[in-house]
């Protein structure tokens, strides 16, 4: 074998990788036999593939096998090590009750937080991923783009023909289904009561999959029109614990009842599911509800359809020659259709093209996710802040440690392990906490997600536990270890300019974020009570609203209207009673009216009767009110918007524009502006009419949830004073009249609230946050103040000796905070303002920023504070300087 | 059996037996491929034999120091008596179920 001069080396990485992770007594025999393998290699491979070998053998023996046993040569130090550590950070630990109680408090609320949040973030993105073939599962949209005026239109509440069409024109197809909700009256075992319906295709039961039970139930039955699937909870709520199945029901659909057999319990899973139902039936009842004409008509948008695509083409290809077959179906001039796929899973977040499903808003995501990141954020400064300080106090030990030939590595893995026990038992006593809001949380952020121990809550647990450990040892260690450790047995260390800089910064980030957040807080709040005060334009407190369940005829509407009216109001306490067609509850109906020049206005409707404007309480400014005696068909009442908008000077006797108008309408009186949809919108121009034949010609779009026109409401004013009797009186005069008809009515005041039902949430949470963020900035203030102190009882024992009063002392131990809380003002204001600012501006009626909000807050964090430190400071100017001197 | 053992750790078992003072990583892998005609890797048999070590079966030393591999001792493996109780002990099942086996005869 000859010897080459210049015998070529293995990558060197390589043999350094192994030296590190190698045992020292395995090393030499590995090595060795690596090594000599490798020159026999190169006698029969190229270099790079010798080079290769070596490196692929050096992989495989980062092996357990090698590396544990390198836990056992050296582990046995190790473990003992460790013991050590945390029998030391134990001791510590009780050494210091307050600090270390501080600590983990504040740490464990955090994580509970952040744990929470994360569930919530995993369960919405989760949505509707649970139906196996929801990959290939979409909602169709159209976008509608106006040739005239270039303006679109996009939503996902489309024409009931349009997956139909799909189906049978494209090859791509493989199921399909609509599904709408209509709110009907059911009767069961002759007892009447109001539900919400939803209708879908025989495709709904094979493209999700949404589990049937019940003995004998039919997996099939959307195909027959006289089944129905219950709920569980309907079904209890029905049968009890019957089994339902083969059961009847008995649904009204268009004036007639249809008799409906229970086919089986559907679990619908709202909490993970954004198509939520209760109660579900063929779409042939849909049919007959509405009419053939709008059953196969593109001209409405009203029902979500789905489709099942076989999974062989894109979604973009799939739009386009959706969009192709569409074309044949929709011919406008006007205007021009396009199909659009949504994936099932993106439905639930998706707040740009929304249909008749739950959905949540993206924000929503980010916002809870933003403050559980601001919480943890404040909670590991205070944690940083509090421990570094506090370790200062440790030098001692850590100098003893080092004489005693502890290195610099070792100390610093000493610090990472006491922060990682600390933050451990943070974590389990964040586990409780999170188990004990749980209820709270998933109020607040309206979902319904579950709690176990499953493997990747575990791992996020772990790996936010071991994170926070690593920074925060890691800093603790920096500035320790960075002054010579042996002089500092002799002299103490002392906090350096830059750790205290350190600390400070910390210090006043902690005060933006909460001066920041007391603001936000304060803002929103204001916000709201202007809300809850602002005038509405009518009187929404004891209106009662009832509903009337209206048969699609109108005269027998009216009779009933008048029967109710007679007998209710010879009661004293029902002040006024009115019937309308739309309500507090839901968005009113709008129509369009095509002008001459191609334009469309889009105008809000409600058909009333002359007792509306007095029941209601809005005050008619000019004209007249219709006549109580005889109907009026061609008179309407506008609001003050729409005389604005159509800049008329004179409104009485004018006529809307349009260019379809043929009756002669006219308007008889102007009512002052009243908000009837929330204070986010702008009050809209609007049409009151006795009789929508006035108006009837000049419409060319309807936008609605109640169809046909009619009387769907009754409005009661009821007097002050006792309301559960006069609710009690009313229910018995509607049974009277209408034994047939279910008892539902609404509080105008609640149904206007409920508007307000997420910002009000939010204003919660942020509460919530508020508090927590002060509580922690109190904690980690209180923490740095009592240390501060600690250091300098001397010099507050020598000053008071010399003269020094409480006052003089309290401002001396004080003055560098304020100058932190200053500065961490100064710094969140303008963020305050600017994030308010942001959310004010979906309200139209909103407050403006005033700059006391942003000093109250201040004041308030200022406060706060002083009364933390007044208490510290207070503590060391009444101590007796004979003791503090004394003591060593 | 009390003492499970797979197929690869038997035949390291066997080739540390076999190979006696010359039983160390390289020689066994050269071995293997000489005897077997099977090709395995260095770091698979180190550790394997580190395995076997911990359950008792090998025990190992270093041997003198060499001119070759930069003058690094090698590390020899030696069989110690549970490893040889083993390997009979697995020779004498297999043996068992031989015999049990319809169609096959060594005798025939």
């Amino acid at each position: 074998m000859e010897h080459k001069n210049n015998p070529q080396n293995p990558p060197q990485w390589a043999i350094n990788f192994l030296e590190w992770f190698c045992p020292d007594e395995l090393l030499e025999g590995l090595l060795g036999d690596l090594l000599e393998q490798y020159d026999n290699d190169l006698f029969s491979y190229s270099q790079l593939k010798s080079n290769l070998r070596f490196t692929w053998n050096v992989i495989r023996l980062f092996h357990p096998a090698i590396l544990t046993r390198n836990k056992f040569s050296v582990n046995i130090i190790n473990i003992s090590m460790f013991k050590n550590h945390f029998k030391v950070a134990y001791r510590n630990m009780v050494k210091a009750p307050f600090y270390s109680f501080n600590n983990i408090l504040g740490l464990s609320l955090a994580i509970a937080f952040i744990f929470l949040t994360f569930r919530f973030v995993q369960s919405e993105l989760n949505y509707d991923t649970f139906h196996s073939k929801h990959q290939n599962i979409y909602r169709l949209y159209t976008e509608t783009t106006n040739t005239q005026n270039n303006t679109s239109r996009t939503s996902a509440v489309t024409a009931i023909p349009l997956s139909n069409v799909l189906a049978d024109e494209s090859t791509q197809v493989e199921a399909f289904t609509r599904f709408v909700s209509s709110t009907k009256e059911i009767a069961v075992n002759g007892e009447y009561f109001e539900e919400l319906i939803h209708f879908a295709d025989p495709g709904f039961l094979n493209m999700f999959d949404f589990e049937v039970s019940g003995i004998g139930a039919d997996k099939n039955a959307l195909n027959q029109p006289n089944s129905i699937y219950l709920s569980p909870e309907k079904a209890q709520k029905y049968f009890g614990d019957v089994d339902p199945v083969g059961k009847l029901i008995n649904l009204r659909i268009n004036n007639e009842e249809e008799v409906l057999t229970v086919a089986g319990i559907i679990h619908p899973e709202k909490e993970k599911s954004s198509i939520p139902f209760d109660m579900l039936v063929s779409m042939d009842l849909f049919r007959k509800d509405i009419g053939e004409e709008t059953f196969e008509s593109f001209n409405y948008g009203i029902v979500e359809n789905f489709i099942l695509s076989k999974g062989n083409q894109s979604k973009q290809e799939l739009e386009a020659s959706f969009s192709d077959i569409i074309d044949k179906f929709i011919s406008d001039e006007k205007s021009h259709t396009k199909v659009g796929l949504q994936a099932l899973s993106s439905i639930h977040l998706d707040d740009h093209i929304t249909g008749n499903s739950s959905y949540t808003s993206p924000q929503k995501l980010y916002i809870t996710g933003g403050l559980a990141l601001i919480i943890l954020f404040i909670s590991v400064l205070n944690f940083i802040t509090l421990s570094t300080s506090h370790a200062l106090n440790r030098a001692k030990e850590l100098g003893i440690r080092s004489t005693l030939g502890a290195k610099k590595g070792a100390l610093k893995r000493q610090l990472i392990n006491e922060s990682f026990f600390t933050t451990f038992l943070a974590c389990a006593i964040a586990l409780v906490f999170a188990q004990i809001s749980l209820p709270y949380f998933k109020e607040l952020t309206e979902s319904s997600i579950q709690f176990n121990f499953a493997l990747d809550k575990l791992l996020f647990i772990a790996m936010i536990c071991s994170i926070i450990s690593v920074i925060t040892g890691s800093l603790q260690s920096y500035f320790l270890l960075k002054n010579n450790i042996v002089k500092s047995l002799k002299q103490g260390i002392k906090i350096s300019g830059k750790n205290s800089v350190f600390n400070q910064t910390l210090m006043v980030i902690q005060f933006a974020i909460a001066t920041l957040l007391i603001v936000a807080a304060l803002g929103i709040r204001t916000q709201m009570q202007f809300i809850q005060n602002k005038d509405l334009g009518f009187d929404d407190e004891r209106l009662i609203e009832i509903n009337l369940n209206s048969s699609p005829d109108l005269e027998s509407t009216q009779q009933l209207v008048e029967r109710f009216r007679s007998q209710a109001i010879q009661n004293k306490s029902v002040l006024a009673i009115s019937a309308s067609m739309n309500n507090t509850d839901l968005p009113w109906t709008k129509f369009g009216f095509e002008q001459e020049d191609g334009h469309s206005e889009s105008i809000n409707f409600n058909q009333i009767d002359p007792d509306y404007i007095n029941t209601m309480g809005i005050e008619l400014v000019d004209g007249q009110n219709f006549n109580e005696d005889i109907k009026n068909t061609d008179g309407i009442i506008v609001n003050e918007a729409l005389v604005k908008h159509f800049g008329w000077e004179q409104p009485i006797g004018k006529q809307i524009p349009g260019k379809n108008f043929e009756e002669t309408h006219r308007v008889i009186g102007v009512v002052k502006d009243f908000h009837f949809s929330s204070l986010h919108e702008q009050i809209e121009p609007m049409i009151l009419a006795e009789d929508v034949s006035a108006i009837r010609s000049g419409i060319t779009g309807v936008s609605t949830f109640l169809w046909p026109v009619n009387y769907y409401q009754l409005i009661v004013r009821v007097d002050k004073g006792e309301i559960a009797p006069v609710l009690e009186f009313l229910e018995d005069t509607w049974k009277q009249i209408a034994p047939d008809k279910a008892f539902v009515f609404r509080f105008a005041d609640d149904s206007l609230d409920k508007k307000y039902a997420n910002e009000r949430r939010w204003s919660k949470i942020i509460n919530m946050a508020t508090l927590f963020a002060i509580f922690v900035t109190c904690i980690g203030l209180l923490g740095l103040m009592q240390l501060s102190v600690q250091r300098r009882t001397k010099e507050v024992g020598i000053r008071k000796i010399l003269g020094s009063n409480t006052s003089q002392i309290i401002r001396l131990l004080s003055k560098e905070y304020v100058l932190m809380i200053l500065v961490g003002e100064l710094i969140a204001f303008p963020l305050a303002w600017y994030i308010l600012d942001q959310w004010l501006a979906s309200f139209s009626y909103r407050i403006t920023l005033n700059p006391l909000l942003f000093l109250a807050g201040g004041v308030a964090v200022i406060l706060i504070s002083f009364l933390v430190m007044g208490t510290q400071s207070l503590k060391a100017a009444y101590s007796k300087p004979v003791k503090t001197l004394k003591s060593e | 059996m009390k003492n499970y053992c797979g197929e690869f750790e038997e035949i390291l078992l066997m080739m540390v037996i076999i190979l006696e003072e010359e039983a160390y990583g390289n020689k066994i892998v050269q071995e293997i491929q000489d005897q077997l005609n099977r090709s395995v890797n260095l770091s698979a048999v180190h550790i394997t034999l580190y395995r076997l070590e911990d359950k008792g079966f090998v025990k190992s030393y270093y041997g003198g120091a060499t001119n070759t591999r930069g003058g690094r001792r090698k590390r020899i493996f030696q069989i110690t008596e549970a490893g040889k109780n083993l390997v009979y002990e697995i020779q004498e099942q297999r043996q068992k179920l031989w015999k049990l086996m319809p169609g096959f005869n060594f005798n025939a």
